[in-house]
């Protein structure tokens, strides 16, 4: 009879703890403004700012690395989209598309996902190997990229981008600071892979284009595969060559 | 007590194929040792474990328990386990159950990483799951029938440090135990390390539940330490386990492993499976359930 007591008691304490938690957080959400909710809590995003020197500087290794933000668009599904929602915005925790998130350095990024933030809620994601970790991050920074290509692409439909202003931004590229890089894409998918990562320009391949046809180089014409990449330049607002 | 155990686990099968969202965890192989990452705030773990075990002498034994782990918030998980055991010849016998607290003090990320582990056992002497050796815990322990097992009843606060390290993909883990039965038994102790890495350290770009990366393996150790008045190796059983899990994308965890009695006084085989699921959002489900309606 003890025991049975015993047992139903540890189950009780277990579900009242449940609830204390679950309860403590929607009283901390109401007794808040609705904006200071965790979605757009500013304050949530000072954690960002912790990040030593050292770590904000470090590089996502895997920048350069095409399947990177397709494979961390899986994990944020598996791990992240639970608290922040199925695209980013925001739901038990902050919004990723945030000014503050898509401002701040992959290194930055990687620090937050390694240690979390416990007090907050955030465990510590250091379960996931690095690579993860910055193929999650990688992910995160395509969100601003997207949220740029659209905003571009709105703009395209308002303001009609002449060839001459498409040259001048072309020229313009190659006095940037750094080095200029400018990736050869061979078809449609690669294409709009590389749009995606944030390329400012993309330049073609005729021997590359052909060859994924059967054709020898210089094979190809206008119609079969050329028109569709120009198009997919012209529709998210890039410069291109040929 | 039996009856109260079955309804538990009914109740813990219909949570696993009723809860609405599921994700699916990166579960570490082990059965023993603890590593220092917590359930995530909210979220219910529903896990069944068995262990069948070799018995010189005597009859073998298939343990099982279940335990269900909440993520209270991100430095606190609380777990609830019921356990039970069948000794092939003899009988099955519900044999006790255990609350243990895990509490992460640190707030960052270090090279090592403490747990404070805390748990309170009450059980019969027949328990048989082998979740940690300590003291001088040896196979010869086991050879006493069920039937007599069960009448003598423990009550036990276990103490763990748990300290855990991750480096490029590797976990190794250290855990010292110190138990303390709560009648006039000294405090006996125990160890358990660890280490595990999955298959593959980046994701790939698919949704596939066969990818390297989806399987973790490892190896564990564990072993007793003897008591206060006799400290050590003598009279005690040590264990060497591989180990491997497997995380599906629909949310649901499989682990085994194979342990190896390391000395006379342990058991020869000590084989190990389970199977998992983590259900997130339980508290806010909970929470919702008992929402006063507007």
């Amino acid at each position: 009879m003890k025991a049975r007591l015993a047992a139903l008691g540890l189950c009780a304490v277990l579900v009242v703890a449940s609830l204390a938690f679950a309860q403590q957080g929607k009283s901390v959400a109401g007794s808040r403004s609705a904006e200071r909710t965790p979605r757009n809590d500013a304050s949530v995003y000072s954690e960002l700012a912790k990040a030593p020197e050292k770590a904000r500087l470090r590089p996502n290794p895997l920048s350069q690395d095409l399947t990177a933000i397709a494979a961390g668009r899986l994990l944020f599904e598996r791990h992240c989209a639970e608290c922040h929602g199925d695209s980013a915005e925001g739901k038990k925790g902050p919004s990723l598309r945030a000014e503050e998130v898509q401002n701040a350095t992959p290194g930055a990024l990687f620090w937050i996902l390694t240690n979390g933030v416990v007090r907050r809620g955030m465990p510590v994601w250091s379960r996931l190997p690095e690579p993860q970790r910055w193929q999650l991050v990688a992910y995160i920074q395509s969100l601003a990229v997207k949220n740029i290509s659209r905003t571009f692409e709105s703009r395209v439909k308002c303001i009609s981008v002449t060839q001459k202003e498409k040259a001048a931004r072309f020229r313009a590229l190659h006095d940037g600071p750094g080095v200029f890089v400018i990736p050869n894409p061979w078809d449609v998918a690669s294409t709009r892979i590389l749009a995606g990562l944030g390329f400012e320009a993309l330049a073609t391949s005729s021997a590359a284009s052909a060859c994924v046809l059967g054709l020898r180089d210089g094979g190809l014409t206008r119609g079969s595969g050329a028109c569709a990449r120009a198009h997919d330049c012209e529709r998210d607002g890039l410069a291109s060559i040929s | 007590m039996a009856r109260c155990a079955v309804l538990a686990s009914l109740l813990c099968c219909s949570t696993i194929f009723l809860a609405p969202a599921v994700v699916s965890g990166q579960e570490s192989p082990y059965f023993v040792a603890y590593d220092h990452y917590l359930e995530e705030p909210g979220s219910l773990e529903v896990e069944y474990f068995s262990t069948f075990g070799t018995q010189r002498a005597g009859d073998n034994f298939h343990a099982f328990w279940t335990e269900l782990e909440y993520g209270v918030t991100a430095s606190w998980t609380t777990e609830f386990y019921l356990e039970g055991q069948s000794t092939f010849g003899q009988s099955t016998v519900f044999t006790g159950l255990r609350w243990e607290n895990r509490v992460r003090p640190l707030k960052y990320e270090h090279f090592i990483n403490p747990i404070l582990y805390l748990e309170y056992e009450k059980k019969s002497g027949a328990d048989k799951i082998l979740k940690e050796v300590e003291g001088h815990d040896v196979e010869s322990d086991f050879l006493v029938p069920n039937a007599l097992a069960r009448k003598e009843h423990d009550q036990e606060m276990e103490l763990k440090l748990i300290l855990s390290s991750t480096v490029k993909g590797w976990n190794f883990t250290e855990n010292t135990l110190a138990a303390k039965n709560l009648s006039n038994n000294p405090w006996e102790f125990g160890y358990a390390l660890g280490a595990s890495r999955p298959l593959a350290l980046k994701a790939s770009g698919n949704r596939c539940n066969f990818c390297r990366e989806n399987f973790f393996v490892g190896v564990e150790m564990y072993g007793g330490l003897g008591d206060r008045h006799h400290f050590g190796l003598k009279e005690t059983s040590h264990y060497l386990a591989p180990a491997l899990s497997w995380s599906l994308r629909s949310g649901w965890s499989f682990r085994f492993s194979q342990g190896f009695g390391l000395n006379d006084n342990s058991h020869r085989l000590v084989t190990r499976w389970g199977v998992s699921r983590e259900i997130s959002g339980f508290g806010e489900m909970v929470s919702r359930a008992f929402r006063r309606r507007q």
